[in-house]
């Protein structure tokens, strides 16, 4: 692990906008040294604001306390807190080459330039940029520019990395290849990081755990198994996947007791059996083909909808009769209602 | 994204040089002529002389000048300019705007002074206009210092800045605009004028008012023509200088300080314009 | 952008001798006043010859007017610069009431005639000889009357989103105020700053109405001396006077201006 790494506690922090937006109520977490951790969630919840409170771009509400090893750092500005940022547009500065750049965290505190030079070779070696030293900014495609950023921000050595959103600039193709490379990289360099996303495919790829946030709130932090496995609150279900909510009327008729309202279970858990056999039987109303799987809509006779996934290859039309098994060990209870 | 931010050590540290200039020399030398008239005359003959002079109707004739001209050289001007820009940004090769636009905007960082001997070379009393209408069997025309002397003179002063603007602005417009109307049906003036002409409407007043301030407060053409239509800036200049009636010629600066920022307010509060320059 | 497209269409022939008139009108007093300044005499016209004796005789008048106007400018210049600088980039950021009431304060020598600002300023501190006697004093007005050009035209630069991430990334790479402000901020505007520079040194080499009320017979500046020589001198003096005006300044902004195209161009290319 890298010396540098430190461990970040979150306590309390909360942040409302000048115009009276909440937008993060009182959120804890607990970062280890050398954890990449992703924060997960819609358009609008905070992520951004969290990042930004951590890297000390936005002050926190009273009483936020966000603690760098023993340290706590509200009150020390940004350009002292010893981090490093990717940004979404990843900000490189237009007036520099690529070189000047990834020295610049460098030369402002004053690194001698021999040392300077050694590490920007260094970075640029890692990133594999090194023919590009002396070109603009400008010159640069989507994908290298995302690479100069990341070389810049972890060039003096910060305390942590902080990643906003940093693949969201790039089309469909490149960002998968990207982020694979970008997972490697930050495991290499063995820093603390906190990646910011609404991918919960990146995520899942580049973070050892993610926290999923909604509405200035986390939900949820877990690896990702865990949260796909064991979601804690529908909302997270929900946004991991799809999932079906078993009424007390449905329950009762497959036999199942419980305690909950309803119980809930995903799409490719439920089984779908063609020859109209199983717990109960339903009429197919809609299908939708999704390549590898085709996702079908059964209306349960007298009672609810359910989506269940057959294979691609399986023939099954609208208006077919078809039947459908619960497996017990998939069924599971969410601490909050939908 | 603007985020109101509070005044901050830093920010008025920044301002502090800017501040202190203007208040030494623009705010407190302001404040200092609005009780000018009090403080050498006593209070009650100041504002007798406020009143006096708001009420002389040769003051007032002359500030009607000055206000109906400005008013027709921002006119004529904002027309003018806004035809010959768009025709620079619309018609024109880029070889030719090139050109055309150097030799537009050269008078740009022409003073008054050189405008108003211009207007005297073309219609003084030894001006080609004379000598044309001489030779063509008429009696020698000059129309230098009257009127239609500071009426074009004022014009050409003021044409380069517009031009410059309106062939930018015309640069700016969203041609898709034009485009979406014609396959909607929109006629050539119809595009003109549901589609250009809005487009140009925040330049137009933008540069109005600039043409207009510039105009009210114009002294060196007027000054090089010593011309016989008396405008406001004259009128206070002879006040002060040969007549040495300094409360007369403060209050007098006051007016017409008070007329053309009211002026600029009520363009200001029109367009709400974001880069515009007042 | 749709410069350059469209030339195949020809413009109405309204607009077309619109233009012809306003370039007519822009063009003859220009080429006139070159002719006045080289004739023998004027009234008589071309063929009364050709001589440089009106360019000697204004050299040796109004010599020195030249050389004031030049570095007033430049002086201008550098303290709109200094101090117009910091001043757009505080006021891009800030919604404070006081920040609004100093950018309306700035724009008044602007919006007040000429006239009546160097007015203020002599009845405040003509009574300072010294000050009153020196070019400082025709300086001051310079600078009130061309800053806000500078300040408006780095607001609209300095409050661009793109800057404020640039700015952020510095902080988090642990650069200061000063080093951000010079290091990135400044440079990232310089096209901007440039262009309003532009504004600044033209505006005040033209500058006659404060000029006139605030020089005195050792501070005379080219447009102050201009006037002198049509009041009272003949007129192929004063032509020939004009010719030297044209030929100092206008290659000067040109040289100007293409530096700022040429960092406009740089600055643009790629982004
Ligand atoms: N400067 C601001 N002033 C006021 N409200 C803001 C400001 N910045 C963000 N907000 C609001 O705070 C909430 C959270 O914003 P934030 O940018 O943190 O979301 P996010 O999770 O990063 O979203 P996205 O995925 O769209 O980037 C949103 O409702 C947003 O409108
Ligand atoms: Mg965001």
């Amino acid at each position: 692990m890298n010396p540098d790494a430190t461990s970040i506690s979150i306590r309390n922090v909360a942040k409302t906008y000048d115009d009276g937006t909440a937008a993060l109520k009182a959120t804890d977490i607990d970062i280890k040294a050398g954890e990449i951790v992703a924060l997960l969630g819609p358009s609008g919840c905070g992520k951004t604001t969290l990042l930004r409170s951590i890297a000390g771009l936005e002050t926190p509400d009273v009483g936020s306390e966000i603690l760098f090893g023993n340290e706590n750092v509200v009150d020390v500005p940004s350009e002292k807190r010893h981090i490093g940022m990717v940004f979404q547009h990843y900000a490189l500065f237009p007036t520099m080459n690529v070189a000047a750049n990834v020295a610049y965290g460098l030369k402002v505190r004053g690194v001698a330039a021999a040392d300077r030079n050694a590490r920007v070779d260094e970075l640029l070696e890692k990133v594999r940029l090194t023919a590009f030293a002396n070109k603009r900014v400008q010159e640069l495609s989507g994908g290298q520019r995302q690479r100069v950023a990341l070389a810049r921000a972890i060039a003096p050595r910060p305390r942590v990395l902080l990643l906003d959103e940093p693949l969201t600039a790039l089309d469909a193709k490149l960002k998968e290849s990207l982020r694979d490379e970008l997972a490697e990289l930050l495991r290499q360099f063995g820093i603390t990081a906190i990646h910011v996303t609404h991918d919960q495919q990146e995520a899942m790829a580049i973070a050892d755990r993610l926290a999923v946030m909604n509405r200035g709130v986390i939900e949820q932090v877990a690896d990702a198994r865990t949260l796909y496995e064991k979601p804690a609150t529908a909302f997270v279900a929900e946004f991991l996947g799809h999932i079906n909510a078993l009424d007390c009327d449905t329950l009762k008729r497959i036999g199942v007791e419980s305690a909950a309202d309803s119980l809930y279970m995903r799409p490719e858990h439920v089984r779908v059996d063609v020859q109209d056999r199983g717990e109960l039987t339903g009429q197919v109303t809609r299908i939708i083909y999704q390549g590898d799987r085709q996702r079908a809509l059964i209306a349960i006779d007298g009672a609810q909808l359910i989506k269940a996934d057959v294979t691609a290859a399986e023939t099954i039309r609208v208006d077919q009769r078809v039947g459908l098994s619960f497996p017990r060990e998939r069924l599971f209870a969410l601490s909050d209602k939908k | 994204m603007l985020q109101p931010r509070r005044l901050q050590y830093v920010h008025i540290a920044l301002l502090t040089p800017v501040a202190t200039l203007f208040v030494a020399f623009w705010l407190i030398p302001a404040f200092n002529l609005i009780l000018l008239p009090l403080s050498r005359l006593g209070v009650a003959e100041g504002l007798a002389r406020y009143a006096q002079v708001v009420g002389n109707a040769r003051y007032l004739e002359a500030l009607f000048n000055t206000f109906a001209l400005s008013l027709g050289v921002t006119l004529c001007t904002i027309v003018l300019s806004a035809c010959v820009g768009f025709y620079l940004s619309r018609f024109c090769s880029a070889r030719h705007r090139g050109w055309l636009l150097a030799v537009l905007t050269l008078p740009l960082s022409f003073p008054g002074v050189i405008i108003g001997f211009y207007i005297i070379l073309l219609g003084g009393r030894q001006g080609v206009i004379a000598d044309l209408s001489e030779l063509s069997g008429g009696e020698r025309i000059t129309f230098a210092y009257g009127f239609m002397g500071l009426f074009l003179g004022y014009i050409y002063f003021s044409l380069p800045r517009a031009i410059a603007s309106f062939a930018a602005a015309s640069d700016a417009l969203d041609k898709a605009l034009e485009e979406a109307a014609i396959t909607l049906g929109a006629s050539r003036w119809q595009v003109l004028f549901d589609v250009i002409i809005p487009g140009l409407r925040e330049t137009a007043i933008a540069s109005a008012a600039i043409v207009f301030a510039t105009a009210m407060g114009a002294f060196g053409t007027a000054f090089t023509l010593s011309a016989k239509l008396e405008v406001l800036p004259i009128t206070i200049y002879n006040e002060f200088t040969n007549y040495a009636n300094f409360a007369t010629a403060a209050i007098l600066s006051l007016l017409l300080g008070a007329i053309t920022w009211l002026v600029l307010l009520v363009a200001r509060r029109m367009t709400d314009a974001k880069g515009a320059l007042l | 952008m749709s410069r350059g497209q469209g030339n195949a269409r020809r413009a109405p022939v309204a607009l077309r001798l619109c233009v012809a008139a306003t370039l007519f009108f822009v063009i003859t007093p220009i080429i006139l006043s070159i002719l006045a300044g080289f004739v023998v005499n004027y009234p008589t016209g071309l063929k009364s010859g050709l001589t440089t004796r009106w360019i000697q005789e204004v050299w040796a008048v109004y010599g020195d007017t030249l050389a004031r106007s030049i570095v007033l400018a430049f002086a201008c210049l550098v303290i709109a610069i200094l101090i117009g600088t910091p001043c757009a980039y505080a006021l891009s950021q800030i919604r404070s009431r006081w920040a609004r009431a100093l950018e309306e304060l700035l724009m008044m020598p602007v919006a007040v005639p000429g006239l009546a600002t160097a007015l203020a300023l002599i009845l405040m501190y003509g009574h300072f000889k010294g000050f009153r006697s020196s070019t400082a004093f025709i300086l001051v007005g310079h600078v009130l009357f061309t800053l806000p050009f500078l300040v408006r035209t780095l607001i609209p630069a300095f409050a661009n989103a793109e800057l404020r991430a640039l700015d952020e990334a510095a902080r988090t790479l642990g650069a200061n105020f000063a080093q951000r402000f010079l290091g990135v901020l400044v440079p990232a505007v310089l096209p901007a700053l440039a262009a309003g520079a532009l504004m600044v040194f033209t505006l005040s080499i033209g500058e006659f109405n404060l000029t006139w009320m605030l020089h005195t017979p050792l501070t005379r500046t080219l447009p102050v001396g201009l006037a002198d020589s049509y009041a009272s001198m003949r007129l192929e003096i004063g032509s020939a006077y004009t010719v030297i005006f044209i030929a100092v300044v206008v290659p000067t902004l040109w040289a100007l201006q293409a530096g700022a195209d040429a960092l406009q161009r740089y600055f643009t290319k790629n982004r």
